[in-house]
């Protein structure tokens, strides 16, 4: 029984097609191979966990490099709209919201989130350019130039280039991360802070471990490593170099990524 | 086409009529003599690869022992890359044991 929970657990590797058509199969011949050893139900679990990433590698890589570096910026305007969303909500929680005049920069940057997040891609990215605009004559707010530039160009990828998934509203249980990355924020002096540090030691470290399986994020994290690289290089002489570090990062990120779809694409022997 | 081993005993384990998943992992530990043991996700992922070259295909699920099981059963078009491969292999063998026997006077012991 262990075991089968175990061999169920290690299923989760594989993509959900893979594991609809083939999981019990699997289970039942990972179960009959392994019977009478231990050792050898755990290298079975190994190579079946391994099997499964390549699987999913193999099948996030069909689409291409173009829908890949595509996806990779909406998931981008995920993230930066969710650092918005929370550097705003915890300048309300600490009371002292910026740009009090205008509420509509707050309420197209939740509504673009709630809607990138269920999966309205195309809807998201108009809310999202509207959020840009309001953004770009507001005259409260620290980012500047880049800042809207980089807003402007994930909202026209989400508008231009949707991503090819079924709407799911399941998805906006990231708003949990988004209040939770608020809650944070709101206990420091530079409530924007918060929400680029948790992306750098949260969010990057598990996208460079997914690169090899999925891309999607590592290159969304460039992108926003490249952005942050422009901001660094245009605070001071300080920050330049920094900056450039960053910039470099992200365009090696991203040609590792597309390295690694090209090469998943080209076939393999069986 | 070139088979890595594990997909070519696989492949002719399947010579004498289609199997089920664990019967290819043991008949594939015959036919090596014991050289390849497939794990299970190593042989999940050669039969998808193979269905997908036309080299296999897979029949309907059905219930053994409490095991959900399928079997694969190996397409004309495998039998003759199999045959070719086996053929390749051959002459690869043949090959290198005529140059072994040719020269064996003339190393030192």
């Amino acid at each position: 029984m262990m075991r089968e929970r175990l061999g169920r657990a290690a299923l989760h590797a594989f993509p959900e097609t893979v594991r609809a058509s083939r999981g019990e199969e699997m289970l039942g011949t990972l179960l009959d191979v392994s019977a009478n050893s231990r050792s050898r139900f755990v290298l079975e679990i190994i190579a079946l966990v391994g099997a499964g990433l390549t699987a999913r590698a193999i099948e996030s890589a069909k689409p291409g490099a173009r829908r890949m570096l595509a996806d990779g910026v909406c998931l981008a305007a995920i993230v930066l709209l969710t650092m918005f969303v929370s550097t705003d909500l915890g300048d309300r929680i600490r009371g002292n919201p910026w740009s009090p005049s205008s509420p509509w920069p707050h309420i197209l940057a939740g509504a673009a989130l709630i809607l990138a997040l269920i999966g309205y891609d195309r809807l998201a990215g108009a809310t999202a350019l509207l959020f840009t605009a309001s953004l770009a004559v507001s005259s409260g707010h620290n980012g500047g130039n880049v800042t809207v530039g980089a807003f402007g160009i994930c909202a026209s990828a989400l508008l231009l280039t949707p991503r090819r998934h079924q709407p799911d509203v399941r998805r906006l249980t990231w708003l949990i991360v988004t209040a939770g990355v608020a809650l944070i924020a709101s206990t420091s002096d530079d409530t924007s802070a918060a929400p680029v540090i948790l992306a750098v030691l949260v969010l990057a470290p598990v996208a460079l471990a997914l690169l090899p399986v999925d891309p999607r994020p590592a290159i969304a994290c460039a992108l926003l490593a490249a952005w942050f690289g422009i901001v660094l290089t245009q605070k001071n002489s300080e920050t330049f170099v920094p900056g450039l570090i960053f910039m470099a990062a992200a365009a090696v990120i991203v040609a590792i990524g597309t390295a690694r779809v090209h090469r998943l694409q080209t076939h393999t022997p069986v | 086409m070139e088979f890595r081993t594990p997909s070519y005993f696989a492949l002719a384990a399947l010579i004498d009529g289609p199997l089920h998943g664990y019967a290819i992992v043991r008949r594939t530990g015959e036919l090596s003599n014991g050289a390849v043991r497939l794990s299970t996700g190593t042989l999940y992922a050669l039969l998808e690869r193979a269905i997908d070259d036309g080299l296999v295909t897979a029949g309907r699920s059905y219930v053994e022992h409490g095991r959900k099981r399928r079997d694969y059963t190996l397409t004309a078009s495998g039998r003759s890359a199999l045959q070719a491969e086996a053929e390749r292999l051959a002459r690869a063998g043949q090959t290198v044991t005529r140059r072994l026997r040719e020269t064996a006077r003339r190393v030192p012991q």
